[in-house]
């Protein structure tokens, strides 16, 4: 009897333990939070809020962990004059997109290159597409698939601000990540 | 040997026989000959005498002739102040006064009603000089219409005193945008050369861009992103009756209609992302490609014969114009080689001169010319934010968009093919781009 | 061995113990694992750019000219989160106040550049004008060497004509001379004597001859340069035009006719032809000794 009873404890002792090892993404979902609240500066209050009203303390744990969450959030990705390089933060954000993509196949993109006004027309359309395929190379280089992703150049056509100063420029050098419903039109972005 | 009598009156007569055979083809009369070989490039001095109007919707006909002739920079006018009378006839005119006054013409006329409620405009070209009747007209039309004779008397005037043909009785299209910060609207607009009489061809509140008229004037070209893509449309301009020539995946762009009327050519990326051009036959929806680069290749414009594409590339690096044949597989011949930046090309009407947006080392984009024969190359506008250059039909002058200052919203612009006369299209409101100049009416 | 009631107790405690916590543990395993319903949250604007794709939704644009229904209300959102990018976004005010010192200097900028324009086009008109001025000059120069050389076969026709004039002379002495058969001798000095007077008769025409060629080159290369300067050339006079007008003139200089002879230009060239020479009447008077001739040939042949 007491033979039974020591295995019956063995085998108890066992499922504690495997339950306490299912615990442990607790302690790094508390550090995401903290994290994305630190590093997402501007971005925090809709960050954290995001986290409150979303599905508990364990909100993102299938997604991205680290520095990266907040990246999410961010879809616009910049560009330096005449070029189509994705550089510093663009890389960060890249990242988070395709893994987001990659983890929720049915998700779709759609990704709109555009530059600043000068020069001829025409042929800011092809370079904002310039722009927009390299987000799409990167994107499909990470995980995410062919099919979540459509292309669109406005060129020049399509600014955020219309003012011809180099800080306007700046702003208009630009890949945007739309995230689309099942029926094509723009959708709630993730979080 | 002393010369006998006889033998000395036979030298002296043999000696005036020659003479005068020698004297027989010199004229008797004097005559001076002068060589002109060169002249001056001045404006020509014109008076343009108020003609004598009847009552009509407030169009002042001599001085829309006055505002096209002077701003082509090949006329000079004689201010009204400055008139030495007022005729309305070639009867009534002193012309010794009036080239006293400096002009070498005077132009006469008269606006009177005639049978259906119309309006005859009629006018007589004079040379103050010789007296002499150059060129005399009657047009006919609507009271709506005036406008429309008056810049008809200047294509006349223009044609009989340069030799060139006028183009003052055109129509552009260009893109307007009104609104801002997000409630945009963009429009497709037709009106005449001169910005007035604008007629609303397309509105929507996604950008609109690169409108292109067809030869016979009829149709423009557009593209339109009121996919959320980019699409090519043909529309016709008096009824409004349109229909999409193409909207694949990519990039579908900067149509240009062949001179025939037949075939457009178009920029299409494709999934690749490299925008090639190709050429659709619009009869039969037969799409050819004619470069294959993987670089952005477009714009692209027709030589006069129809048989050549040029167009932007920047295979090289920088965007440079290259021209090929309008066929699949030719290989494309570059044409700039002045500055880093050549794009937007647009070949005039003979064939002779290409107008293109150039930025030059001090990195402002403006309007220059090449010469195609020769390769000379000459900047024609200051800039700093030129682009779009579209020739008019006569090759005389290009219209393009400008941004005149840093807070300053678009404008569409002209400038004379030697670069010395220019006038500018203001908007009341909103801002305008991407001019394209229509042809001939016939 | 039999089993005691305690022994029983104990088994069923051991095995309630068991399942309970077996049972406990699941619950607490299916409380910390469930997944949370994914709750629909509103999406939060950080650009502009996102707003406007959202408006377009549903409404496409119809052609002209009717103008198309307002927009769909946008759904609700929450207040924007500030424009992101780099660098952080300026406040308006400081941006506004830097757009206005850049208007500004725009400004400054754009009248420096019309200043330098104006300049540059002065300057140009100025290069152009000496250029003209040059290839004037070295068009008289030419004129010049052709006008002599018109002028050197002129007076040989003046030579001819005096000698002519000097032979008649002759001839009307050797009528004479021939009657008086006993004269020979002395008709024979009277011809040399004759002669003598001739040839200094001609050698004065010679000089003067010489004095007027070099005036009269001067003042047909005036006439020729006002001329010049009075012709408005229109675009189709290019080089291989060549017109001729046959010019009437009275004396005094003023152009009374002018009729165009072989020309091969256009309506505009003809006009400005015309027009060229009549500006440039009364022409000016000529050196001394020289009459106005009653016509004048103009050929108008540019050379570039």
């Amino acid at each position: 009897m007491y033979r039974r009873i020591a295995v019956l404890m063995l085998l108890a002792g066992c499922l504690g333990l495997t339950a306490c090892a299912s615990h442990k993404p607790k302690p790094s979902a508390e550090q995401q939070q903290s994290s994305s609240e630190n590093g997402a500066g501007a971005n925090s209050a809709g960050a954290s809020g995001a986290n409150a009203n979303g599905g508990g303390p364990f909100g993102n744990q299938s997604s991205i962990s680290g520095p990266q969450a907040g990246m999410l959030a961010k879809r616009t990705i910049y560009f330096d004059f005449d070029s189509a390089v994705i550089s510093g933060d663009g890389t960060d954000i890249v990242s988070a997109h395709a893994k987001y993509l990659s983890d929720h196949t049915d998700a779709r993109v759609r990704l709109e290159g555009n530059t600043d006004e000068r020069g001829s027309p025409e042929y800011n359309i092809g370079l904002g597409m310039r722009r927009a395929q390299a987000v799409r190379q990167a994107l499909l280089l990470q995980g995410a698939s062919a099919t979540q992703i459509t292309v669109v150049s406005y060129g020049a056509e399509h600014p955020v601000d219309p003012a011809h100063s180099e800080d306007a420029w700046q702003k208009n050098r630009r890949v945007d990540i739309v995230y689309l419903a099942a029926n094509g039109q723009p959708a709630p972005p993730p979080q | 040997m002393k010369p006998t009598p006889r033998m000395a009156s036979l030298l002296r007569i043999s000696l005036v026989v020659l003479m005068g055979a020698c004297l027989a083809p010199t004229a008797a009369r004097a005559q001076l000959q002068i060589q002109i070989t060169s002249g001056v490039s001045n404006p020509v001095p014109i008076a343009i005498v108020p003609f004598a109007e009847a009552p009509n919707n407030g169009t002042d006909v001599a001085a829309v002739v006055q505002h096209d002739l002077v701003g082509s920079g090949r006329f000079t006018e004689l201010p009204r102040n400055k008139m030495p009378g007022t005729p309305t006839t070639a009867a009534d005119v002193k012309f010794a006064d009036w080239k006293a006054a400096g002009s070498d013409y005077v132009v006469v006329g008269q606006v009177e009603p005639v049978a259906g409620g119309q309006l005859a405009v009629d006018f007589n070209l004079l040379n103050a000089l010789t007296g002499q009747s150059i060129a005399r007209q009657r047009f006919v039309g609507t009271a709506s219409a005036l406008r429309n004779a008056a810049h008809r008397v200047s294509d006349v005037i223009y044609q009989a005193i340069t030799g060139i043909r006028g183009a003052f009785a055109t129509r552009i299209a260009y893109v307007a945008i009104a609104g801002q910060g997000g409630a945009e609207r963009f429009q497709l607009v037709v009106a005449d050369a001169d910005g007035y009489n604008q007629h609303l061809i397309l509105e929507s509140r996604f950008p609109l861009m690169s409108p292109a008229w067809s030869p016979d004037g009829q149709w423009l070209s557009y593209v339109s992103f009121e996919n959320h893509l980019s699409a090519v449309y043909v529309q016709r301009v008096l009824t409004g009756q349109r229909s999409r020539v193409s909207m694949r995946a990519g990039i579908n762009g900067a149509p240009a209609w062949s001179p025939d009327g037949k075939k457009l050519a178009l920029t299409l990326s494709g999934d690749s992302g490299h925008p090639q051009i190709y050429v659709l036959d619009l009869s039969n929806q037969h799409l050819t490609r004619v470069t294959d680069s993987p670089s952005i290749n477009t714009e692209a414009t027709w030589s006069p014969d129809g048989r050549y594409l040029y167009f932007t590339s920047d295979r090289a690096g920088e965007p440079q114009i290259y021209r090929c044949a309008a066929t699949p597989g030719s290989i494309p011949e570059r044409i700039t080689f002045t500055d880093e930046y050549n794009a937007g090309p647009h070949v005039s009407a003979d064939g002779k001169l290409l107008a293109m947006v150039t930025r030059d080392d001090s990195g402002s984009y403006r309007i220059a010319v090449q010469n195609l024969t020769t390769g000379e190359f000459r900047m024609l506008t200051p800039g700093r934010l030129d682009q779009s250059p579209s020739f008019a039909p006569n090759g005389a002058s290009i219209m393009y968009a400008a941004r005149p200052g840093q807070a300053a919203a678009g404008i569409l612009a002209t400038i004379s093919v030697d670069g010395l006369t220019g006038l500018s299209l203001k908007p009341t409101q909103g801002e305008v781009r991407d001019p394209a100049w229509g042809p001939f009416i016939q | 061995m039999a089993e005691s009631v305690r022994d029983r107790w104990l088994s069923i405690g051991m095995s309630v113990l068991l399942h309970g916590s077996l049972i406990v543990l699941l619950a607490l395993g299916w409380w910390h694992f469930r997944e949370p319903a994914p709750a629909p949250t509103p999406p939060i604007d950080a650009t502009v750019v996102d707003a406007r794709t959202l408006k377009g939704v549903g409404v496409a644009p119809t052609p002209s000219p009717q103008k198309k229904a307002p927009p769909q209300a946008q759904p609700q959102q929450p207040p924007p989160a500030p424009v992101e990018g780099p660098p952080p976004p300026t406040p308006d005010e400081v941006a506004m106040r830097q757009q206005a010192a850049k208007e500004e200097a725009e400004h400054e900028a754009l009248a420096q550049q019309r200043l330098q324009a104006r300049e540059a086009q002065r300057k140009a008109a100025e290069a152009a004008a000496a250029e003209q001025a040059e290839e004037a000059q070295k068009a008289e120069e030419e004129q010049a060497a052709a006008q002599a050389a018109a002028q050197a076969k002129k007076l040989a026709a003046a030579q001819k004509a005096a000698a002519k004039l000097a032979a008649k002379k002759k001839l009307a002495e050797e009528r004479k001379l021939a009657d008086e058969k006993k004269l020979a001798a002395q008709q024979a000095a009277a011809e040399r004597a004759a002669r003598v007077a001739d040839l200094n008769q001609s050698l004065q025409e010679d000089e003067r001859a010489t004095a007027a060629s070099g005036a009269l080159a001067s003042w047909t290369s005036e006439i020729t340069s006002r001329i010049q300067n009075a012709w408005i050339r229109p675009p189709t006079a290019q080089r291989g035009l060549k017109c001729v007008l046959n010019v009437g003139l009275v004396q005094g200089g003023s152009v009374t006719s002018v009729s165009i002879g072989e020309c091969n230009g256009d309506d505009a060239v003809r006009q400005s032809i015309q027009t060229a020479v009549y500006n440039a009447s009364p022409l000016p008077a000529p050196p001394d000794g020289i009459a106005f001739p009653s016509q004048l040939i103009i050929t108008f042949q540019p050379t570039n």
